[in-house]
C-alpha cells in the first residue's frame, strides 16, 4: 500500500532504468578520467601540489639539485658530492644534497639564500611579475615584485633579466596575504 | 513494537543466533550508535586536541580570536562560524583559543555521528531499496516505510554505517581540521546535517499519502533550505552542492514546484539563512586591518564573498587537470587507502542501480566541489576536499553493505551460523559458493580494519596536544618586553598569532603593536576571559618589565609569511619587521614551534623574538672556552661546544642558550634545537642570519674565534619533567637535516 502510493504521489517522471543508464554512464565517465589521469598525469605526490618543499627540511626536491650545483661557501669546508638528481623530470627519488660550502669554488652559492631553498625547478615562462617553474613536483607559480632579490650562480646580485626561459632556479617563497606564493629569494642555478 | 526486533522463525533461521535473539528498539540502538561515534570520534579529538593557538593552518589564529571579538573574519566573513564560535568561547576550558578548538573537535564528531544516519538513510533508500544479492534476486526490506525489517538485515546496514562514519571521522584531513580552530570541522557539521534533513523530507514525502506535502514534510524541507543557508556562512562553497540537491528534490516528488507554499517556505528560510551575510556590512570597518577590501557596499559584500581570492580559481590549464585528479587521488588515498577507495567505488556503482536517485544526490556536488578546488591553487588544499571526502565516505558505507550483505548470503547458502543450507546440488557449486564467501571474509576483514588502521596511523601525525610552543613564546615574551616597548609583526590574517594576546586577553596593553593599529580593529577587553593561567588578567602595564628602556623596538619574526624570512638580502637579517638597513636584529628568544619542516608553507613558520638595535653584535669571540664542549662535526660546520646559564629548567621557561660554531659558518646552513624528544623544534639560520652582513663590516675573522649564537630556548610547558636530552642538528640548507645529537641534559620541573 505504501510503495504503491509512493509511486502515485512521490517519484520522478524519468523512468529508473533511464536514470540508471545516466548515473552509469557518469561514474564510468568519472573513472575514465580518473584512469587516465593516473597514466598520463605527474606524480605528484601528496605534497606536491601545496607549494611545499616536499624533500625535507633542507628543502631538497625530489630528484635532487641539479647536478654541478655545488653550493660554495667563502670560508672553506670539505666539499661534498653535488645532487645526482635533474631538474625537472627524472626526479622520483630524492636528491643527495647539493653538498657543503666549499672552498675550491664551484658554480653556486645556496649560501646567499636566507633560508631552505623549497622550489627548485626551469622557468617555463616569466612575464616580469609571475615566474611559472616546472618541478619534479609539477608546476609552481611564484610571484616576484621589485624588491626580491635575484642571486646569479656565482652569488652576485642579479635582475629579472638574468631569469631566461629553460634556466634552472631555486626560490625560497612563501604564502602571501592573497595566498600566492612570493619570492623572497632566487637564485639561478645555471 | 514496530521498531523492534523480533526473534521470528524466519529470523531464527537466517539471523546471526545473536542477533535473533536481540530484542531492542532498533532506533534506540540506531541513535545509541550515533551517540557512540561522537563519544568515541570527540575523545580521539579532544586526546589530540591543539591546547591554543598552533601554525596548523593559516588562518586558525586568526578564525580563534575572531568569534571572541565577534568580529569579521577573513573572506568570506563566515558569519555562521563566528556566532557558533562566539557560543564555545563560552566553555570554561582552556583559553579561548581552546575552546575554538573544541568546536571544531565537536562539529567533526557531530558529522560523523551524522554520516552514521546519512549512511543508513542512504542504505535503506526508500521504497526503492532492495537487498542486494549477488544474483539480482533482490528482496525487498529495509524500506525507510517498511515496518517488517529483518534483524540480521538492518544489522548489517547499521554496521555498513558505522563503518563510514568511523572511516571517516579517523581520516587524516578531518582529523587535522578537527584539533585546531578552522572552518572546515564545524562546516562539515552543517553540511551533514543538510543532507539529514533532505533525506528525511524525502523518506517523508515517499512515505506520505498526501498529494501535497504534510505539516511533516513542510518542517523537514523548511529546514533542510535553513540548514542550508547557514552552512553558506561556514563555508561558502557548499552552494555547489545545491548541483545534486536539486535533481534529487525533483526525482523525489517533481511536483513540488506545483505547491507554492513548499517553494515559499523553502526560499523564504534559505533566504532567512542567507541573511547571516548582513554581518559582512555591519563589521566593514573591522576589514581593514585584514587587509581586504571592505564589504561596505554591494560590490565590496560580492568581492569579500563571490570574488574572494579570485587569483586563485581556475588557475590551471586544461592541460594540467590530469595533473590535478592525480593529486586529487593521492589525497584520496592518504585518507581512505586503497582499500577504502575500492570500497567506495564498489559503494558507488551499488547506488547506481540500486538508488540511482542518491547517486544524483551526492555525485553532481561532488564532482562540482572537485572540479572547482582541483582548479583552486590554494596551498593548503588538502582541507578543501573535507566535503567530498565525506561523500565519499558514505559510498563507502554503502560498498560495505554490499560486501557483508554478498558475505551474509554466501553463509546463508553455506548453511552456517544457524541458517538452513540450501539443497546439495552440484558439489562444484559448493566450492565456488566457499571460494566466494573466503574472498568476501577477505575483503570485508580488509574493510573493517581501515578505521582502526587509521586511527592508528594518523594519531601520530594528528596528535598536536603538546604543540604550546606559540603560547609559551608569548608568554615569555610578553613578561620580559620592558614598558612601553614597541612588537613589530606580521599584519593581516597571518599576524593573529601576536593579536590573540592583545585582542583577547589584552596582556601588556604599555606594550605597542603597530601592526594592530592599521585599521578600527577594536581593543580587547581588560582583564580577559581567563584560561590563560596566572596571566588571564593579563599583565599590567609594567608588570614583566625588566627595564625602563622606553621605545625598545622588537619584532616577532614568525618566519615563513608575509616577509617574515630572516636573512633576505644577502643574506643579511633584514627580515625582521620595523628594521632599516642600518638596524640589526639581535635574538632574544627562539620558540619550538615547527613539528615538520617539510611540511607546507603555512606549517613551517618559525618563530623568534628579536631586538632591534643600531649597534652590531659581537658575533665571533675567540680566546674563550665554552662551559660545555662538544666538539661534533655537522659536515661542514662544528659545534664546539655551549653553554647555559642553569641546567634546572621549568617548563614554560626559558633556558638561556650560547652555541659556539666553527666552520664554514658563513654557508647556508641551518641550525634546529630541541629539548627531549618532542616533536616540536626550533630553528634557525646560522647565526640568525647576520653572519654574512658582520663578516662583510669587520672584514676577515681571526683564526680560531667561534660564531656565537646567543638567545633564550623556550621550554614547552608540555614537555615531560625529568632529565631531558638538550639536542642539535644541522642542515646545509638543500639536504635534510641529519641525526639529533645530543650535546647535553637539563633537567625540567613543572
Amino acid at each position: 500500500m505504501i510503495q504503491e502510493t509512493t509511486q502515485i504521489k512521490a517519484g520522478s517522471p524519468v523512468p529508473r532504468v533511464a536514470l540508471m543508464a545516466v548515473a552509469g554512464l557518469a561514474l564510468a565517465a568519472l573513472m575514465l578520467l580518473a584512469g587516465y589521469s593516473m597514466v598520463t598525469g605527474n606524480d605528484n605526490g601528496i605534497n606536491g601540489g601545496f607549494g611545499a618543499p616536499p624533500g625535507g627540511p633542507g628543502g631538497a626536491p625530489r630528484g635532487g639539485i641539479p647536478q654541478g650545483a655545488q653550493p660554495q661557501g667563502q670560508f672553506g669546508g670539505p666539499g661534498q658530492a653535488p645532487g645526482q638528481g635533474v631538474v625537472p623530470g627524472q626526479g622520483q627519488q630524492p636528491g643527495q644534497g647539493g653538498g657543503v660550502p666549499n672552498a675550491q669554488g664551484g658554480q653556486q652559492n645556496f649560501g646567499v639564500l636566507p633560508a631552505p631553498a623549497d622550489i627548485v625547478g626551469r622557468v617555463q615562462a616569466f612575464n616580469g611579475k609571475s615566474l611559472t617553474l616546472q618541478t619534479p613536483q609539477g608546476m609552481r607559480a611564484v610571484q616576484i615584485d621589485a624588491d626580491t632579490p635575484i642571486y646569479r650562480a656565482n652569488g652576485s646580485l642579479g635582475t629579472i633579466a638574468d631569469i631566461l626561459q629553460g634556466r634552472d632556479v631555486a626560490v625560497v617563497s612563501e604564502i602571501g596575504q592573497d595566498r600566492l606564493l612570493h619570492a623572497v629569494a632566487i637564485l639561478i642555478l645555471q | 513494537m514496530e521498531d523492534s526486533v523480533v526473534a521470528s522463525p524466519q529470523a531464527r533461521r537466517l539471523a546471526l543466533p545473536a542477533l535473533a535473539s536481540v530484542n531492542v528498539s532498533w532506533r534506540v540502538l540506531e541513535l545509541a550508535l550515533g551517540a557512540t561515534i561522537f563519544i568515541v570520534a570527540f575523545a580521539v579529538y579532544n586526546a589530540t586536541l591543539t591546547p591554543s593557538l598552533s601554525y596548523q593552518s593559516p588562518d586558525g589564529n586568526e578564525l580563534a580570536t575572531i568569534p571572541y571579538q565577534l568580529g569579521l573574519a577573513h573572506q568570506t566573513g563566515y558569519p555562521m562560524y563566528t556566532w557558533l564560535g562566539k557560543l564555545f568561547t563560552y566553555i570554561p576550558v582552556g583559553d579561548v583559543a581552546h575552546r575554538m578548538n573544541l568546536m571544531s573537535a565537536t562539529g567533526a564528531a557531530a558529522g560523523s555521528a551524522l554520516l552514521f544516519a546519512i549512511a543508513l538513510l542512504v542504505i535503506r533508500g526508500g521504497a526503492s531499496a532492495r537487498f542486494v544479492s549477488w544474483r539480482g534476486s533482490a528482496t525487498p526490506v529495509t524500506s525507510a516505510a517498511s515496518t517488517s525489517t529483518e534483524p540480521a538485515q538492518r544489522g548489517l546496514q547499521v554496521a555498513a554505517a558505522l563503518f563510514g562514519a568511523l572511516l571517516f571521522a579517523f581520516s587524516t584531513t578531518l582529523w587535522s581540521q578537527a584539533v585546531i580552530a578552522e572552518v572546515y570541522a564545524p562546516n562539515i557539521f552543517m553540511v551533514s546535517l543538510t543532507y539529514v534533513l533532505l533525506l528525511l523530507w524525502a523518506r517523508r514525502e515517499e512515505a506520505s499519502a498526501s498529494k501535497t506535502a504534510d505539516g511533516k514534510s513542510l518542517a523537514l524541507f523548511g529546514a533542510f533550505t535553513l540548514v542550508f543557508g547557514m552552512s553558506l556562512g561556514t563555508h561558502l562553497s557548499n552552494l555547489s552542492l545545491a548541483f545534486g540537491f536539486l535533481p534529487f528534490i525533483a526525482l523525489t516528488n517533481w511536483r513540488v514546484v506545483l505547491q507554492p507554499k513548499l517553494i515559499g517556505v523553502g526560499a523564504l528560510l534559505f533566504g532567512l539563512g542567507l541573511l547571516q551575510y548582513l554581518w559582512l556590512p555591519y563589521k566593514a570597518g573591522d576589514a581593514p586591518t585584514l587587509g581586504f577590501a571592505e564589504p561596505n557596499s554591494l560590490d565590496g559584500i560580492l568581492r569579500y564573498t563571490y570574488h574572494a581570492f579570485d587569483q586563485l580559481k581556475w588557475a590551471y590549464p586544461l592541460s594540467a587537470v590530469p595533473d590535478r585528479i592525480d593529486l586529487y587521488l593521492d589525497l584520496l588515498r592518504s585518507n581512505f587507502y586503497i582499500a577504502g577507495m575500492l570500497v567506495a567505488l564498489l559503494g558507488a556503482w551499488l547506488v547506481v542501480f540500486r538508488h540511482p536517485k542518491a547517486f544524483f544526490l551526492f555525485v553532481p556536488g561532488y564532482i562540482a566541489q572537485m572540479a572547482f578546488f582541483l582548479e583552486y591553487r590554494a596551498t593548503d588544499l588538502d582541507v578543501f576536499f573535507v566535503t567530498t571526502h565525506f561523500i565519499v565516505a558514505v559510498f563507502a558505507a554503502y560498498g560495505f553493505y554490499g560486501l557483508l550483505s554478498w558475505g551474509y548470503e554466501a553463509t546463508r547458502r553455506l548453511g552456517l551460523f544457524g541458517a538452513t543450507p540450501e539443497p546439495a546440488t552440484d558439489p562444484r557449486r559448493r566450492y565456488a559458493t566457499i571460494g566466494v564467501a573466503v574472498a568476501l571474509a577477505g575483503a570485508i576483514a580488509v574493510s573493517a580494519a581501515m578505521p582502526a588502521y587509521s586511527l592508528a596511523s594518523n594519531w601520530g601525525h594528528n596528535d598536536q596536544s603538546q604543540n604550546t610552543g606559540i603560547n609559551d613564546f608569548y608568554r615569555n615574551v610578553f613578561a620580559s618586553l620592558p614598558a612601553n616597548a614597541t612588537l613589530n609583526g606580521q599584519g593581516g590574517v597571518f599576524g593573529y598569532d601576536m593579536f590573540y594576546y592583545r585582542y583577547v586577553y589584552d596582556w601588556r596593553p604599555d606594550v605597542r603593536i603597530p601592526a594592530t593599529e592599521q585599521g578600527a580593529r577594536p581593543g580587547g577587553p581588560q582583564g580577559g576571559p581567563g584560561g590563560l593561567g596566572q596571566q588571564a588578567g593579563g599583565f599590567g602595564a609594567n608588570n614583566g618589565a625588566t627595564t625602563a628602556a622606553s621605545g625598545a623596538q622588537y619584532s616577532v619574526n614568525s618566519g615563513g609569511f608575509g616577509g617574515g624570512r630572516v636573512g633576505v638580502g644577502g643574506g643579511f637579517n633584514q627580515g625582521a619587521f620595523g628594521n632599516t638597513s642600518t638596524s640589526w636584529s639581535i635574538p632574544v628568544i627562539a620558540s619550538p614551534v615547527l613539528s615538520d619542516d617539510s611540511a607546507a608553507g603555512f606549517t613551517n613558520r618559525t618563530l623568534t623574538l628579536y631586538e632591534t638595535t643600531n649597534t652590531a653584535p659581537t658575533l665571533f669571540v675567540s680566546g674563550v672556552t665554552p662551559q660545555n664542549k662538544v666538539g661534533k662535526d655537522f659536515g661542514g660546520v662544528t659545534l664546539a661546544g655551549y653553554d647555559v646559564d642553569t641546567s634546572n629548567v621549568e617548563a614554560g621557561g626559558t633556558v638561556h642558550l650560547k652555541l659556539y660554531w666553527q666552520g664554514a659558518v658563513t654557508g647556508g646552513y641551518q641550525i634546529y634545537t630541541r629539548l627531549g624528544e618532542s616533536k616540536y623544534f626550533e630553528r634557525h639560520a646560522i647565526g640568525f642570519g647576520n653572519v654574512a652582513r658582520y663578516v662583510q663590516l669587520k672584514g676577515s675573522l681571526q683564526s680560531g674565534s667561534y660564531l656565537v649564537e646567543e638567545y633564550d630556548l623556550v621550554i614547552l610547558s608540555s614537555i615531560d619533567k625529568g632529565g631531558q636530552p638538550l639536542q642539535v642538528r644541522v642542515s646545509n640548507g638543500v639536504a635534510s637535516p641529519g641525526e639529533w645529537f645530543q650535546i647535553g641534559t637539563l633537567k625540567v620541573s613543572k
